[in-house]
């Protein structure tokens, strides 16, 4: 299979970051200090050759972009100053806006002042809905007085609707573009090594802590991949606390006490995201997170939503429970709600989109490994 | 004994006295040499009559014991083992010029370089070998006949082929030291292969403006120019040349000259017909010919060719360089060009700035087997290369570019194997390629035959040694500089110039050359006519015959020995190393264990 030089990829790939990737000459030292890299998944230089080649498509059929975990070493090394490390980094923003169809993740990378746009256009618009419709305004609650309960639990519906579907759809583009460069037979028993390590491997996250530099300062609790865990368990814990809600409270007619299950698990699996988002936020304020120097905005996107969301929640979690009736805790609710339903529509388009990505590649590549 | 019974051959009115001195080399050699194991085995030679060991022998109180010995002691023959003769050979025989003997009545044994370094875990081994090495010594130089170094006169004039760059270059310093100069140019103007190009890598300097001053200086130094003309014939040895010269209107002129600097330079590699497409797709050129394409475009903010616009260019290093046998189409002499022409990497990096600095958006591919970059600043320009965009592909032997000319509606393409695409097979499609060409001698062969030139397997002109005697050829007072003795580029040009200059200026710094006299001598009363010597003989005049008997000219001689092993009668010698000397060391090398060897270290 001979590849033909598409010359100007370079300059598209670049849009997405990667400014300094044509310094680039093979040397191949970045994928030699990686701690990841190894035969079945290696990078950064092969995946830096094919961007100068042009070979877009075999780029982003492969797991490598999200067996990455920008720990910077290959940048630290590079003796051209290519910045190997954010050309992944690159890879992956390139590789999330051509696995969503509508081209909206690839406008909101590529310019930050329409990922300003889109943001702000969603929250608005889904704001203005809660509000204006008069679904249900019977308020059970002064809480609910402006957006009534009724108003979340359908528009919470449908936003899960949609972002399910979104889901799905990433799904299918990824593992139609893997399968592509994948053994095309793999008996069941391999299937099931394969979904083990992968489950191990994002309970555990053994790999990002792998590739976290003996450099990295502080206790475990200023650790990237901790802190990652928090957030990653955080967020799972609130899903499964509003899914409790929905079934204890909706489905089931039982009327229990507001601290149980929803309220508890809720509760500590927000302090987790909330101490997790702090301290990511804080790491790449400080610069101790060197790969995040030349972010994206979409990048930031889900810390600085879930580090409001977190926050807004608490605020109106202390609010209910000593009956702080106000105005401004009405509008607490709005932004809370209205925030966490565009993190949910929106997750496909932004940084968030590796909660898809990321776990299939890791399958496909302990597949090929098993 | 039997060798005392040779040394009756020589005439020797005294009796044969050897002194011999074992240096320590400060530890160097006595750590793992027995030195007074040496010394020992050395004095029971019935010739020695003093042996010492010492731990600095070229220190001046270990020089002072030879002067000592040779004055108040008789000695009259002296063997150092020390370390290598290339070091310290001349400091000792001046010591014996200073005690008044004849210096060359001095053998140097090398027992460091030689033994000591190369055998530190066997010390007993190594004592022996010094024994054996000092004792082959002994027997070489009470075989020594005293030599007077050859004397011959030197003229104050210097003839510099080809008025290049290094011609130039070697001209103005020679003139600058008081020489007179020829300087011969077979074209009509200075400057050589430097006025094919615009700019110059490193400095980026006008290629015209380096020519222009270079130019004005050689005239105001009164250098003798002969434009238009070529060298007819030249005659004579070391200080005394002579040159006929023949200019392009067929008038000649003579020029006497002391010293000859070969300054030819070099010619282009020409790709053959196919190779890569050359001369059968109009869209392949050489290096040389698209810088001229590039210089003579006029201003226009589209590169086109033919009239064809051109947005891509390819280009193939290492055309006519690094070939491979079996692999590469070879030259007339069967040979294909193996070394590495090593200013083609930065002069087509060189190149591709100055289309890019014209043309920004142009696609270039630069196809390279290795990127030799590695003179000062040359980095600099492969670096800035990428920055700018230019895309590189590593090839080998096993996949070498393949060309295919456009098609109807599809542009040229260069299909390779790139090894940083992990062997994968990628097509490019270009519009132009450029054969990154190397380079090859200048046809000298009239030259090379008349004086009967050294020249190496790659063809070039070949110095004494590449380290010791870079610019000098084993023709005495013929040097070299420049490209007819290798790639280089103008930079490494002025530096061989100016070595090839100082080197002249040192051997005519005087009205009369000194040489050593090792050359072939002739014992008139055992040669019988035979010339079988003069058939052997490489050097042009040094062995000639003279009333029937073989007669050499010492100023042309080598000294290399051919003549020597093909003489039926013993009749012709290497002053200073006969076959009775060689027969003497050997013998002594290869004699039976002595007892001091048995006794350990």
């Amino acid at each position: 299979m001979s590849i033909t030089v598409n010359p100007d990829f370079l300059k598209e790939i670049k849009r997405y970051g990667a400014f300094d990737i044509n310094a680039c000459f093979n040397c191949g030292n970045c994928t030699a200090v990686c701690p990841l890299s190894d035969p079945n998944g290696s990078f950064p230089r092969k995946l830096i050759r094919l961007g100068q080649l042009g070979d877009k498509e075999r780029m982003i059929s492969g797991p490598e972009p999200w067996l990455c975990y920008y720990c910077g070493e290959c940048s630290e090394t590079c003796p051209r100053q290519a910045e190997p490390g954010e050309y992944m980094a690159a890879v992956r923003r390139y590789a999330i806006a051509r696995n969503e169809p509508s081209g909206i993740a690839g406008l909101m990378y590529r310019s930050g002042t329409m990922a300003i746009l889109v943001t702000v256009l969603v929250g608005i618009v889904l704001g203005a809905f809660m509000l204006t419709q008069n679904i249900g305004r019977n308020p059970s609650h002064w809480i609910f007085s402006d957006v009534s309960y009724q108003m979340i639990h359908y528009v919470g519906m449908g936003i899960s609707v949609l972002a399910v579907l979104a889901f799905l759809g990433g799904v299918y583009k990824i593992s139609s573009r893997l399968s592509k460069y994948s053994p095309s037979k793999t008996d069941p028993s391999k299937r099931m090594v394969a979904l083990k390590r992968t489950i191990a491997e994002i309970v555990t996250m053994s790999r990002h802590r792998k590739s976290t530099p003996d450099s990295e300062p502080g206790p475990w609790y200023r650790q990237s991949a901790w802190i990652h865990m928090g957030i990653m368990f955080g967020f799972l814990g609130l899903l499964a606390a509003t899914a409790l809600d929905f079934i204890f409270l909706e489905l089931l007619p039982l009327h229990l006490s507001v601290f149980w299950p929803a309220r508890i698990i809720g509760t500590i699996a927000g302090l987790a995201m909330i101490w997790g988002v702090s301290a990511a936020i804080v790491r790449r304020l400080n610069h101790v997170e060197k790969n995040a120097e030349h972010s994206r905005l979409p990048d930031w996107w889900a810390l600085i939503f879930l580090f409001v969301i977190g926050l807004t929640g608490f605020w109106l979690e202390i609010a209910v429970t000593f009956g702080l009736n106000g105005a401004v805790n009405n509008w607490f609710l709005l932004l809370h709600v209205a925030m966490a339903m565009e993190l949910v529509l929106l997750f496909a388009f932004t940084k968030m989109a590796h909660v898809i990505y990321r776990p299939i590649a890791l399958y496909m590549y302990y597949l090929n490994q098993a | 004994m039997e060798k005392q019974d040779n040394l009756d051959n020589i005439n020797q009115p005294e009796e044969v006295r050897v002194g011999v001195y074992v240096c320590h080399c400060g530890g160097n050699i006595s750590d793992v040499v027995d030195t007074k194991a040496v010394v020992e085995a050395a004095s029971k030679h019935p010739n020695v009559k003093i042996a010492r060991d010492y731990v600095f022998m070229c220190s001046d109180p270990g020089q002072k014991l030879i002067i000592d010995d040779i004055r108040e002691n008789n000695i009259n023959r002296v063997v150092v083992s020390a370390c290598s003769p290339t070091l310290h050979e001349t400091t000792f025989r001046k010591a014996l010029r200073r005690a008044e003997l004849n210096p060359y009545l001095y053998e140097h044994i090398n027992i460091r370089e030689q033994d000591s370094w190369v055998h530190k875990g066997d010390h007993e081994g190594a004592t022996a070998k010094a024994i054996r090495l000092t004792m082959a010594g002994v027997e070489k130089i009470a075989r020594q006949d005293p030599l007077e170094p050859i004397v011959v006169n030197a003229e104050g004039h210097v003839v510099v082929i080809g008025a290049g760059v290094a011609g130039m270059r070697a001209a103005l310093a020679l003139s600058r030291r008081g020489l007179g100069v020829t300087l011969i140019e077979k074209s009509a103007q200075m400057g050589g292969r430097t006025r094919e190009l615009d700019t110059v890598y490193p400095t980026e300097e006008k290629a015209a403006d380096i020519i222009a001053q270079l130019e004005k200086a050689v005239r105001d130094a009164k250098v003798d120019v002969r434009l238009n003309s070529e060298v007819e014939a030249i005659e004579g040895f070391i200080g005394n040349f002579e040159i006929l010269i023949k200019s392009a209107d067929s008038k000649t002129a003579k020029a006497r000259a002391g010293a000859i600097i070969m300054a030819t330079g070099f010619n282009h590699y020409v790709p053959y017909e196919g190779e890569f497409g050359y001369r059968q797709s109009p869209e392949v050129l050489t290096l040389p010919e698209f810088n001229k394409l590039l210089t003579e475009l006029p201003p226009s903010q589209k590169l086109t060719y033919k009239g064809r616009e051109i947005r891509s260019i390819g280009f193939i290093h290492c055309v006519g360089s690094r070939q491979t046998e079996g692999i590469h189409q070879p030259q007339p002499d069967g040979k294909v060009n193996d070394y590495c022409s090593r200013v083609c990497c930065t002069s087509a990096l060189h190149t591709i700035h100055r289309t890019l600095d014209r043309f920004p958006d142009l696609h270039i591919y630069d196809l390279y087997k290795d990127i030799r970059t590695y003179g000062r600043g040359h980095e600099d320009y492969y670096e800035r290369a990428s920055k700018r965009g230019v895309l590189f592909f590593r090839y080998t032997d096993d996949g070498l570019p393949v060309f295919t000319p456009p098609q109807k509606d599809k542009t040229a393409t260069l299909t390779v194997k790139d090894v940083l695409t992990w062997n994968e097979e990628v097509t490019i499609p270009v519009d132009m390629v450029v054969l990154v060409t190397g380079m090859m001698p200048r046809n000298i062969a009239n030259l090379i035959t008349m004086l009967k030139l050294p020249i190496g397997a790659d063809r070039f002109l070949q110095e004494v040694h590449p380290k010791l005697r870079p610019v000098e050829l084993a023709n005495n007072g013929i040097l070299v500089a420049g490209t007819c003795q290798g790639p280089m580029d103008i930079t490494e040009c002025s530096s061989a110039a100016g070595a090839a200059a100082a080197k002249v200026s040192i051997l005519l710094s005087k009205d009369t050359i000194e040489m050593d006299p090792f050359v072939a001598r002739v014992d008139t009363a055992r040669c019988d006519g035979c010339q079988l010597c003069l058939a052997e003989c490489e050097y042009k005049g040094a062995l000639t015959m003279a009333e029937n008997r073989a007669k050499v000219n010492p100023a042309l001689c080598a000294g290399c020995g051919s003549c020597v092993a093909v003489c039926p009668t013993r009749a012709i010698n290497v002053a200073g190393w006969t076959l009775d000397q060689f027969d003497a060391m050997i013998d002594a090398i290869g004699a039976e264990e002595t007892e001091s060897e048995l006794v350990p270290a």
